[in-house]
């Protein structure tokens, strides 16, 4: 799933262990999100939205998720 | 974090309690068996390897609880979403895995020692069983 979580990273000049701190998680869960390869939780999409003060869906990219 | 603290805290109690029983078992085994023989030696061995485990847990827990900075270093490397499902997988894959190369093994058995034979079909009824009722206790539980 593409996540704009690297972008907002670079706007808030925070690392990924900062950020993995914050929301609980290892580095290597931010790395595996960002470039793709995990789908992050809810509980986690939501911790990390609200981290950046924003929604779930500005992070994250549901448009290639079919109901 | 502080019912994480309670949790390592119970975790160094009962590796110290292991610890003390494995120890005393095998001062207990020393005393009254043959000390030369291979099962002597393969349950001090084994023993030796569970108190090593037990001590090592036992220092990285004492670590942990002296600095909260490791404590939720640690409770994020257990709690992690990811690592929990990486261990998933891992157990699934290698219990599919474990299963085929022990019907193989099994079917290859049978032409050359009963008594093998017999005891692989028991580890695999055994794997299927367990499998089956985890399968089930885990559907009702989630």
């Amino acid at each position: 799933m593409k996540t704009k979580i690297a972008e907002l990273r670079k706007q808030h000049k925070i690392s990924q262990e900062e950020l993995a701190n914050a929301v609980g998680v290892t580095r290597q869960t931010i790395t595996s999100i960002e470039v793709e390869k995990y789908t992050a939780s809810l509980v986690l999409a939501y911790k990390i939205a609200k981290y950046f003060n924003t929604t779930i869906e500005d992070i994250f990219d549901f448009s290639d998720v079919e109901v | 974090m502080d019912n994480f603290k309670i949790k390592v805290q119970k975790r160094v109690m009962w590796a110290t309690i292991y610890c003390v029983v494995f120890l005393t078992v095998a001062i207990v085994l020393m005393v009254y068996s043959d000390k030369a023989s291979y099962p002597m030696g393969f349950t001090s061995g084994f023993i030796s390897g569970i108190v090593a485990l037990a001590v090592a847990f036992i220092i990285k827990y004492i670590k942990a609880l002296k600095n909260p900075e490791a404590l939720r270093k640690l409770y994020i490397e257990e709690t992690d979403e990811r690592t929990k499902e990486i261990g998933a997988k891992v157990g699934h894959t290698s219990s599919i895995i474990t299963l085929f190369v022990l019907a193989i093994a099994m079917l290859v058995a049978v032409f050359l020692n009963k008594t093998v034979f017999y005891t692989i079909l028991a580890t695999v009824l055994f794997i299927s069983v367990l499998n089956a009722t985890l399968k089930l206790y885990y559907n009702k539980k989630l």
